[in-house]
């Protein structure tokens, strides 16, 4: 668990609401940078949102698009990530990182001990590198044609109450 | 845990009793928009529901009605779900949620560190969109509806009495 923030811009925070703000896309196997719609990590609601976790998963689907029964275990391995704060085009990852390698083992999410609070039309903008998944198994497991790849940002809406913090 | 607030709404909490508040219903593939009944995740008890965690689980079933066994591994792919706190009005999701990209791995939560309490006549609202259920390698039964199990779960807060020095 991270940090919990007694205020915000000198704002006591009273109440938070759990929110996630998640999206996906499907792509082919083997592309390079394809980045999310600015509209599916863009965050629309008047009360703050403050970010403590990101979460990457991806789903692998055959060329029918049926998905593939059980899912590989190398999946995390095989496609990477790229994000950035769009409020302040700051990069959270410095460069192509793979799912693989962000978060605890145990977990697997990417958890923010700070938490990193955004504002209405803040957001983050999400680019994905994907593998070619091709895994050597015995016996023979089911080609990936698509990829869907989903994240998550998870957290908490703010409710403030009504006085400010006085100033210091 | 998350975090155990010492007081709520101005007063101390002396007890907790802890709760569950839990529903379920079973839905074929290729649904949008499934409200769960409303009535399962309202509280009706008079002490506040402290709730610090949600727990989604998911069971497949075959077309005769038979759990299977073993289980898919990739339901939780399948299924994503929205939910509104109706306290507020608020939503919890800014867009349907996907359960796979929804809950740590380790614990298969959806772990709220701040608690969420609730009064009342208060309560959730969770609504279930589906996705196809076919797989590859084609199993020998396949799955043709999966039940959506939903818990919240915290605990009764007793909170002390207004004259606390008397």
């Amino acid at each position: 668990m991270g940090r919990m923030p007694t205020h915000y811009k000198g704002q006591r925070i009273i109440e938070r609401i759990p929110f996630t703000m998640g999206g996906e896309i499907t792509m082919a196997i083997s592309t390079v940078n394809t980045i999310f719609p600015d509209t599916t990590f863009s965050h629309q609601e008047p009360l703050p949102f403050e970010v403590h976790a990101a979460i990457f998963r991806a789903t692998t689907f055959d060329a029918a698009g049926d998905m593939i029964e059980p899912q590989q275990t190398t999946i995390p391995r095989s496609y990477q990530i790229m994000v950035e704060d769009r409020s302040t085009s700051i990069p959270v990852t410095i460069r192509w990182n793979r799912a693989f390698d962000l978060g605890r083992t145990d977990e697997q999410e990417t958890c923010f001990d700070e938490p990193h609070t955004i504002e209405k039309s803040g957001g983050f903008r999400v680019a994905v590198t994907t593998g070619n998944f091709v895994a050597l198994a015995v016996p023979p497991v089911t080609a990936v044609s698509r990829v869907r790849i989903e994240v998550t940002f998870l957290g908490y809406k703010l409710i403030f109450s009504e006085k400010k913090k006085k100033a210091a | 845990v998350g975090r155990l607030p010492l007081q709520y709404a101005g007063k101390d909490i002396t007890l907790r009793i802890p709760y569950s508040m839990t529903g379920e219903a079973t839905y074929a593939a290729n649904l949008n928009g499934q409200v769960m009944q409303d009535t399962l995740f309202g509280h009706q008890m008079d002490k506040p529901l402290e709730v610090h965690r949600m727990i989604v689980r998911l069971t497949a079933f075959e077309a005769g009605g038979a759990i299977l066994e073993p289980q898919p591994t990739t339901l939780d792919r399948r299924v994503q779900i929205r939910v509104k706190d109706t306290a507020t009005g608020e939503n919890m999701n800014k867009a349907a949620q996907r359960l796979s990209s929804l809950k740590k791995i380790n614990e298969d939560t959806w772990e709220w560190e701040e608690p969420r309490t609730i009064t009342k006549n208060e309560g959730f609202e969770v609504s279930v969109d589906t996705g196809p259920y076919n797989m590859v390698p084609a199993p020998a039964n396949a799955t043709t509806a999966i039940r959506v199990e939903v818990t919240f779960q915290g605990y009764l807060i007793v909170i002390a009495p207004p004259t606390e020095t008397r």
